[in-house]
């Protein structure tokens, strides 16, 4: 007697969801019933005649962002899969998770977005261009305009360091804020109050993974307000305890240059917990080699710090020894919460373990290497590394290295596609699907 | 445990019966269940019953060249060997045959054959149109002819660059 249709399309789904939970879980033992083999190959039999959607899942994963923006017109179901389903989400998880370095590794390099200013005959307004992207290192040569028609023509900033694919602009003077993907170049105004100075006080965006919301930091002075998008709205957080340079999120926290900062290098880091609004004090890498090189006797020198996240962990980049160090660890433990006004409160916080991944040599000045002067070395600024896991450093306008750890060697070279003008803030991207517009979490269902 | 000697039959949808050696059919996860479900048995016959004989064909092909791969490369250089065949491989693949190879390999559940056909499809509809996708996966367009006006305009700039053969 034939089973009710039903029921043996139920028996095949949940079958088909069986055998690709192995393949995830690299196969439990026991995960399939045990019944005589004819019987299990033929429940089987029914499968479906179209591909079904987690193998659509996979070959979507290996597709670029421009391609599957494209795809949302296939069909509904499509639409609904690419934007408004947790694809973004897991697409996001396995670029993380990936090992780059690895031969199987499918994905593109990170992007790096800066603002231009022209000074060309077709008058002002800023431009916004990315280079990296590409399968191969060589997209990081190579400028490519993204076209944002809400600012056309207009002086714009980039305000924010790069979350999930999305990042802050904002024309200061009109008070205009918008959160936007330049990977599917989706945006959304942010509202502001008119009068206060929140909107040139952006400087963070981070991902709070309590209450899977994103989340936009502003310091007006040293008054720190908050923007939640999943509320749409603003809130007053207390005081920053030092001044604070561009946040960076990593970890699930949002981490900063703070303190004395110049040219960008700060010497102190602080991170802020999305989740209870809380600053917390960084303890510093080592500086016991740096003593050392300094000469015994000497104090501890000044220190200048720069950051930078890559699949999802935290770097620091140390100017003095050209150091670069990753966060390794972050441990509950009893530290003093550093908030301003709440001094001496004790919060269970986090512990900083840093490891030395590399040292930069110094890289003299191309222009003046065949002068007999002394030569004059590069302030280096590195922004991302590459999927072989090299370097992206921003030297000064268009002027980039490329620094292999493996090799100790380097790479100047002269980004390509630019017309003249000046280069502003240079961030680094990944690219993500995650709509401003439809921020639904990584644990909200589908 | 099964010794590389052993010997399998793996029976088509049409009916048709391949004998494979057991380090080439282990590595197709389901059939491997089922073998392992019938331990002791002398039937060592599987029914792949959905799965055409030109995909099974494929498949096999596939894992013979994976497992001897692997004996011969064992100090080094598999990696590279297997990308080489990889790609030949594709090479006699009509793309229109690659939508039944992949639910087919998808069904069997073998992780490094599916990995390469997901590749390959999207290698093939990475630069492809819209209407060029909708006929390859035989997919209906459900929206009105204003619904998808409105979502091309909305990002007119990911329809440059697109080639339609």
């Amino acid at each position: 007697m034939d089973p009710p249709l039903k029921t043996t399309l139920s028996t095949v789904t949940s079958l088909c969801n069986c055998t690709k939970k192995q393949k995830l879980d690299q196969r439990q033992p026991n995960a399939i019933s045990r019944s005589s083999a004819d019987v299990k190959m033929k429940r089987m039999m029914s499968f479906e005649e179209e591909i079904p959607t987690d193998v659509f899942d996979d070959i979507f994963f290996r597709l670029p962002m421009k391609t599957l923006v494209r795809f949302r017109c296939v069909s509904k179901p499509w639409l609904r899969l690419i934007t408004y389903s947790r694809f973004p989400y897991r697409l996001l998880n396995r670029q993380l998770c990936c090992d780059h370095s690895s031969t199987d590794c499918k994905h593109n390099e990170p992007i790096i977005i800066f603002s231009h200013n022209q000074r060309n005959s077709d008058g002002s307004g800023t431009k916004l261009f990315a280079i990296g992207g590409g399968y191969e290192e060589d997209s990081f040569r190579l400028a490519q305009g993204i076209e944002f028609s809400l600012f056309q023509g207009k002086d714009f900033e980039i305000m924010t360091n790069s979350c999930d694919g999305m990042l802050c602009l904002a024309i200061k003077e009109e008070k205009i804020l918008v959160l936007w993907n330049p990977s599917t170049r989706e945006h959304r105004a942010l509202p502001l109050t008119t009068d206060s100075g929140i909107c040139g006080g952006v400087c963070g965006l981070g991902f709070d993974s309590k209450t899977d919301d994103y989340k936009v930091v502003s310091v007006v002075g040293k008054q720190v307000y908050v923007f939640s998008l999943k509320r749409n709205s603003w809130r007053y957080i207390g005081e920053s305890p030092y001044p604070l340079h561009m946040g960076i999120p990593a970890n699930g926290y949002l981490y900063w240059g703070a303190g004395e900062i110049t040219n960008s290098f700060a010497n102190r880091i602080v991170c802020l917990d999305l989740s209870d609004d809380t600053f917390r004090e960084v303890q510093l890498p080592s500086s016991n080699d740096l003593v050392q090189s300094v000469g015994v006797g000497q104090t501890t020198p000044e220190v200048g710090f720069y950051l930078l996240t890559w699949s999802g962990a935290l770097f620091a980049y140390r100017e003095q020894d050209q150091s670069v160090w990753m966060l390794k660890e972050v441990q509950e433990r009893d530290t003093a919460v550093v908030m301003a006004g709440e001094e001496g409160t004790s919060a269970t916080g986090v512990k900083h373990v840093w490891t030395k991944l590399m040292n930069i040599p110094q890289i003299p000045n191309s222009k003046r290497r065949q002068s007999a002067r002394p030569p004059i070395y590069y302030k280096l600024y590195p922004k991302c590394f590459s999927k072989n896991g090299k370097l992206v450093m921003a030297v000064r306008g268009k002027r980039f290295i490329l620094y292999d750890p493996k090799e100790k060697s380097y790479e100047e070279y002269i980004v390509r596609g630019l017309d003249r003008g000046r280069c502003q803030k240079a961030i680094a991207c990944v690219e993500s699907l995650i709509s401003p517009n439809s921020i639904r979490g990584m644990n909200d269902i589908d | 445990m099964a010794s590389t000697d052993d010997k399998v039959i793996l029976k088509s949808s049409e009916g048709e019966c391949f004998e494979v050696d057991m380090a080439v059919a282990s590595h197709l996860q389901i059939v491997k269940s089922v073998l392992e479900d019938c331990e002791g048995s002398s039937d060592k016959v599987v029914s792949l019953f959905i799965v055409e004989a030109k995909y099974v064909a494929m498949i096999i092909e596939y894992y013979k060249n994976y497992v001897e791969l692997k004996e011969k490369h064992e100090e080094g250089g598999f990696e590279e060997k297997l990308k080489e065949f990889e790609k030949q491989f594709l090479e006699q693949i009509d793309k229109k045959e690659l939508k039944g190879l992949v639910m087919a390999v998808n069904y069997l559940n073998a992780p490094a054959l599916f990995d390469v056909v997901c590749t390959a499809i999207a290698k093939h509809i990475e630069n492809k149109s819209v209407e060029y996708v909708r006929e390859y996966f035989g997919i209906v367009n459900d929206f009105t002819a204003e619904e998808e006006a409105q979502i091309r305009e909305e990002h007119r700039w990911a329809y440059d660059g697109v080639n339609d053969d």
